[in-house]
């Protein structure tokens, strides 16, 4: 059966696709509600039908008859006579899932139990019973002998070969439509002609509509009954072409087309037709409008050609293999260019083409995330169904593309992340509304590019996560320590989630909560060669995003080598690359132990030389597995530079010393041979521009292998010769925000008054300056990227902007941002060289990044300079420059202001707190004191009384600078026997204030 | 059922495996060793944009290993999936190859034979210093005896070979 065995797999190909346009438009049918979108019933109609009709082809009884079903369901929808309750959904997705069923397997599709199903959408659709009497009709006894001939075939069904609802046939008499019974042989027919099934349906509905059809051949169990005779399919069709013209547009013969009698009908249907002639009408219009739109989609559906990924990978192969002839060719050619003409165009075209070639060839690995994003709809409706919640899925960004590969490994960890929503984020109905939000809950689900990768976002609007009550049930879980739990910052203690074995539902739902959970999300995305960072805030919802490259295939990496033998590192593993020079490795190598650390910066960095751990050795003639070399010899060889890789791998860093590095390469990775599946180091083999194979480094292997016992840094104090300022640990909050660029910048929140957001559309341009009216005030908006050495983001006309507004200035100005990124409570370790310009207090590593700290009111110097033009007036004093005693806690804010005041020409003495002030002021003789109120030991209401008990300094002023910026605090301040009081940190105003103060 | 049979040298031994398993024969060029990899695997090689994992079968089956590498052969298997095609031949029913392409190291090429299974006689049991699980049988031809190499099993040693713990 030759013919079946060709055109069954398209048939089954293209029902598949088929459902799965269904199955989105019948869940956007509940969503649509009361008002039905007709085109959209039709679009499932269309389906539906398509299937039942092109399984008559093939003698699914099963399918035929459930889609029969879920049609005539449909059909009464499309009229009106039903609703799309939640159960007719229900129901017509669980026939869907059937077909699915029946489809995957097509062969023992007749095995089924259908009965459920078909009676569920029976009963369903039994409100109106009238149109589903069936009727059977008989051809015309006048016909051909074809006709006779059917009927000995099949004895015992003599005339009775179609069932049509009475109903139908009413509509046909009524809109004047003829009903042809037609035979079509599937060999004869279809698959000499190069159709599928399809094709010979979609015609006929463009020339009529299909009906019914039936498998003319007797007691068919299976079509491997079927011997060498053409499989026959009645087909009944009712369309207002005559038989001739049917004839022709179908590319059949005459006399395979058979008229049914209808006259029967014809006159009943007359005698009703009065009071049922607006009903025609309307069903009329609906005729020719459905059949318009068929053909439209028509038109529209773009020409496709499937390919197996087999072979699509071999493509890339080949394509990779192409670029390694060319760039061949190119070494080989290049010397002759200059002697033959016309050389150079042709190779410039062959190198052009072939890279085209690839990019393209690459292009088609890649797929929309709808295809993952489709089922999400369907799942977050039976599991909110499940819960009795209430929850939306709204999706964006559907057409971004990403490799096939990496939208196979995201269906699993994008399905958690949307049941955890649905689970635990999503609060019932009841507690949402206790809460003041909306009874339902919204999930969003989005997908956009970001320079070179693509974000997945999942955010819901739920109860969000605490980040306390996780950290008690890690350290329930016994995951953490106490006092590790105490000490983690509130981001650090959500991301605990993602360990292994972290469940935070007590009790286990058939959702989640199996206490796998997170990490396997986390795993699997890292595996993807992703990363997963959450947001979360109590009450408000929480938001992961997924940061995944845009293909697995091609990879950025250095080219190493140890020994003379090539390796390629993924660049994303590598941190920095550190050159220690000949005359540097004494100093800046040590041995702990019998291991080796490199000092880099403050931090003392675990060594790994990969010679060692590959087990390559320096001396040639030594096999592989020969004695690694002593491991003494970066101390001893001190005749070359040393190239070390700094790898940053989970939260351990180590170097990496190799012999050298060669060059950055985009490498296509190929899969390790299962013969070196067991080898540690590497993940992967790649085929290099020189036609040389690669292995790929993998460095958690690495890691293992070198087993590092102390792999944590070592953080050490060095003496800061280097210009780096050593401070003690002090914990400061600071706000984390970014200006739509990859630069994070932090500002203390103790200088931060309030953060607006604000529609850009607000903003108001006066010459070339931005102004925002804010509490009746025009408050001046400064851009950072304008006076600070950073890079220009986009500024969108639309949307919003954040705005932090800085606690007491002179002058109402306010910095523009993108979005706080959360607050963070840390030590902060200044860096004020690497990265240093006006307008800035330096640099630091917060929260593993790289963070800008700008100088808030230097910046606004810098933007007004007419505001701040500080008189520089001699701040001298008796003798010579005026002293002031600076005492304040927070190394941050000593140093900011110490800088303030030196700046404007005082002499500083630097205090860390109360107690230490009184001893200076009892040996050093100061001008002036500037306190600050909350600190360590002794506080400054504490100071300032000891001040003025003393009879040397009663009279001395004292400022205190504090960022307490209550009313009455001020007052109290004043009554204490402070000068004056000033809040933090406006350095116009502490200059001012100060100079005011000295000259009293 | 007829068979035929490609047979090469390694060093003085006949050796025979059956000629629908073999992709190619390649002239052998450098490769990129595998470092502290199994001795079994010779290395790396790249054939027009497929990597070959490269075996030395003296290795394999437990003799010294070849000192001179040139003027070798590198006798290139198919894959798992090259040879799904033949699923009607009864006699590539348990022979597993994998996905990745395998090539032997062999000093030359010999011969094409055909042959009938009757012809394959149990290994006598001098052959001692080839393992008796690696071997599917032998053939005599003339007053020479081709050893018939049960490649399955040659794949299955080398891959338990690869072990680092």
């Amino acid at each position: 059966m030759s013919e079946y065995d060709e055109l069954l797999p398209l048939f089954v190909e293209e029902s598949q696709q088929h459902l799965q346009t269904i199955e989105p438009d019948i869940l956007a049918l509940e969503q649509s509600g009361a008002i039905i979108d007709r085109d959209m019933v039709n679009r499932i109609f269309r389906g539906v039908h398509s299937i039942k009709g092109a399984s008559g082809f093939f003698g699914f009884q099963n399918i035929g008859t459930l889609s029969h079903v879920m049609e005539n369901s449909l059909s009464l929808l499309r009229d009106g006579k039903i609703v799309p309750t939640s159960e007719l959904i229900d129901a017509l997705l669980k026939g869907v899932d059937v077909l699915k069923g029946m489809l995957d397997n097509i062969e023992e599709s007749e095995a089924f139990d259908i009965h459920s199903e078909l009676a569920y959408l029976k009963k369903i659709s039994n409100g109106s019973a009238e149109h589903h009497k069936t009727v059977t009709v008989a051809e015309k006894k006048v016909e051909h002998k074809e006709n006779d001939k059917n009927k000995r075939k099949l004895p015992d069904k003599p005339d009775n070969k179609f069932n049509i609802s009475a109903y139908d046939i009413k509509y046909f008499v009524s809109a004047g439509l003829h009903l042809y019974a037609i035979k079509i042989f599937l060999n004869e027919d279809l698959r000499l002609k190069e159709k599928s099934p399809y094709d010979f349906i979609n015609n006929m509905e463009s020339l009529g509509m299909y009906v019914d059809s039936f498998l003319d051949i007797q007691g068919v169990s299976g079509l491997s009954d079927c011997l060498d005779n053409d499989i026959a399919t009645d087909f009944l069709f009712a369309t207002d072409l005559d038989p001739d013209s049917v004839s022709e547009k179908m590319e059949l013969p005459l006399d395979r087309i058979t008229v049914i009698d209808l006259d029967k009908f014809r006159e009943e249907s007359e005698e009703r037709t009065e009071d049922r002639g607006e009903r025609t009408e309307d069903a009329n219009g609906e005729t020719t409008g459905r059949m318009t739109t068929g053909n439209v989609q028509k038109v529209q559906a773009e020409e496709k050609i499937r390919v197996g990924v087999n072979f699509l990978n071999d493509l890339v192969n080949l394509a990779g293999e192409l670029v390694l002839g060319r760039n061949q060719l190119m070494q080989t050619a290049l010397p002759l260019v200059k002697h033959t003409p016309g050389l150079n165009p042709v190779l410039q075209h062959i190198s052009r083409v072939t890279s085209e070639i690839q990019e393209k060839i690459m292009q088609m690995r890649m797929q929309p995330v709808s295809l993952i994003f489709g089922k999400f709809n369907r799942l977050v409706r039976s599991l909110a169904k499940n819960h009795d919640k209430e929850v939306k899925l709204i999706t964006y960004g559907e057409d971004v593309e990403l490799d096939k590969s990496i939208i196979e490994g995201l269906s699993d960890p994008l399905t958690h992340l949307i049941r955890n929503s649905v689970d635990h984020g999503i609060e019932s109905p009841e507690e949402r509304e206790n809460a003041g939000k909306p009874r339902h809950g919204t999930i969003e689900l989005k997908a956009c590019h970001q320079g070179g990768q693509v974000l997945l976002v999942v955010m819901d609007n739920g109860r969000g996560v605490d980040g306390k009550l996780v950290a008690r049930k890690a350290v329930e879980k016994g995951l953490i320590r106490q006092d590790q739990a105490n000490s983690m910052s509130e981001k650090d203690r959500v991301r605990l989630i993602f360990r292994p074995g972290f469940s935070t539902v007590d009790q286990i739902t058939d959702l989640s909560g199996r206490g796998v959970g997170m990490d396997v999300v986390i795993t699997n995305i890292e595996h993807l060669g992703g990363t997963v960072d959450i947001e979360t805030k109590v009450n408000k919802g929480t938001k992961i995003t997924l940061v995944l490259p845009l293909t697995l295939a091609i990879v950025s990496g250095l080219l190493i080598k140890a020994d003379d033998q090539s390796f390629i590192l993924p660049e994303v593993d590598i941190d920095e690359l550190v050159r220690v020079k000949p005359d540097e490795i004494k100093t800046r190598i040590n041995a702990v132990q019998d291991a080796y650390v490199l000092r880099l910066r403050d931090t003392l960095l675990p060594l790994v030389n990969l010679n060692k751990i590959l087990g390559l050795s320096k001396s040639a003639d030594s096999g592989p597995s020969s004695i690694a070399t002593d491991s003494g010899q970066y101390a001893t060889d001190n005749t070359k530079p040393l190239r070390i890789l700094v790898i940053k791998h989970d939260e351990s860093r180590f170097g990496l010393i190799v012999d050298s590095i060669e060059s950055a390469e985009e490498i296509v990775v190929k899969p390790l041979p299962r013969y070196l599946k067991k080898m540690r180091c590497f993940s992967g083999v790649c085929i290099l521009g020189n036609g040389k194979v690669s292995l790929i480094l993998d460095v958690a292997g690495i890691l293992k292998k070198a087993a590092i016992r102390n792999i944590e840094e070592t953080k050490e104090e060095m003496p800061s010769d280097l210009g780096e300022i050593t401070v003690e640990a002090e914990i400061q909050t600071f706000l984390l925000f970014d200006n739509n660029t990859p630069e994070r910048f932090a500002v203390p929140l103790e200088l931060i008054s309030r953060i607006e957001r604000v529609p850009v559309s607000k903003i108001e341009h006066i010459k070339d300056r931005q102004f925002l009216q804010y509490h009746d005030k025009k408050l001046r908006l400064i851009f950072l990227e304008d006076y600070l050495p950073v890079q220009k983001p986009e500024r969108l006309s639309e949307g919003s902007i954040g705005i932090i507004v800085p606690k007491q200035t002179k002058h109402h100005l306010g910095i523009v941002m993108n979005r706080a990124i959360n607050t963070l409570n840390a030590v902060v370790e200044l860096d004020t060289t690497t990265i240093m310009a006006p307008g800035l207090f330096g640099s630091a590593i917060l929260d593993g990044k790289i963070t800008l700290l700008p100088d808030m009111y230097r910046v606004f110097e810098l933007a007004a300079p007419e505001w701040y033009a500080t008189k520089k007036k001699g701040n001298t004093c008796s003798q010579g420059k005026c002293r002031i005693l600076l005492a304040e806690d927070t190394p941050f804010f000593r140093m900011v202001e110490k800088d303030y005041l030196t700046s404007a020409g005082y002499e500083v003495i630097l205090a860390e707190d109360g107690r230490k002030a009184i001893q200076i002021l009892e040996e050093e003789t100061v001008d002036a004191v500037i306190l600050d109120i909350v600190m360590p030991r002794m506080d400054g209401w504490a100071t300032i009384r000891a001040i003025r008990s003393d009879e040397k300094l009663k009279h001395l002023p004292v400022m205190a600078v504090t960022s307490l910026g209550d009313e009455g605090m001020a007052q109290k301040g004043l009554e204490a026997g402070f000068t004056e009081w000033e809040l933090k940190l406006d350095k116009t105003r502490l200059l001012e204030k100060l100079a005011v103060m000295l000259e009293d | 059922m007829t068979r035929q049979i490609a047979t090469f040298l390694l060093g003085d031994t006949l050796l025979g495996i059956d000629i629908l398993l073999v992709k190619e024969v390649y002239r052998h060029k450098a490769m990129s060793p595998i470092p502290d990899g199994p001795a079994h695997l010779l290395g790396l090689m790249n054939l027009r944009g497929r990597v070959v994992t490269v075996i030395d079968l003296n290795i394999s089956m437990n003799r010294p290993p070849r000192v001179r590498r040139d003027n070798c052969r590198l006798l290139i298997l198919k894959t798992q999936e090259e040879i799904r095609k033949y699923s009607d031949k009864e006699f590539l029913e348990d022979v597993r190859l994998g996905e990745d392409i395998v090539g032997f190291l062999i000093d030359e090429m010999d011969d094409v034979l055909p042959l009938v299974n009757e012809e394959i006689l149990p290994p006598p049991p001098h052959l001692v210093d080839i393992d008796s699980d690696l071997i599917e049988g032998v053939i005599k031809q003339g007053n020479r005896l081709i050893i018939l190499l049960d490649v399955t099993a040659v794949l299955d040693l080398v891959m338990n070979a690869s072990s680092e713990d």
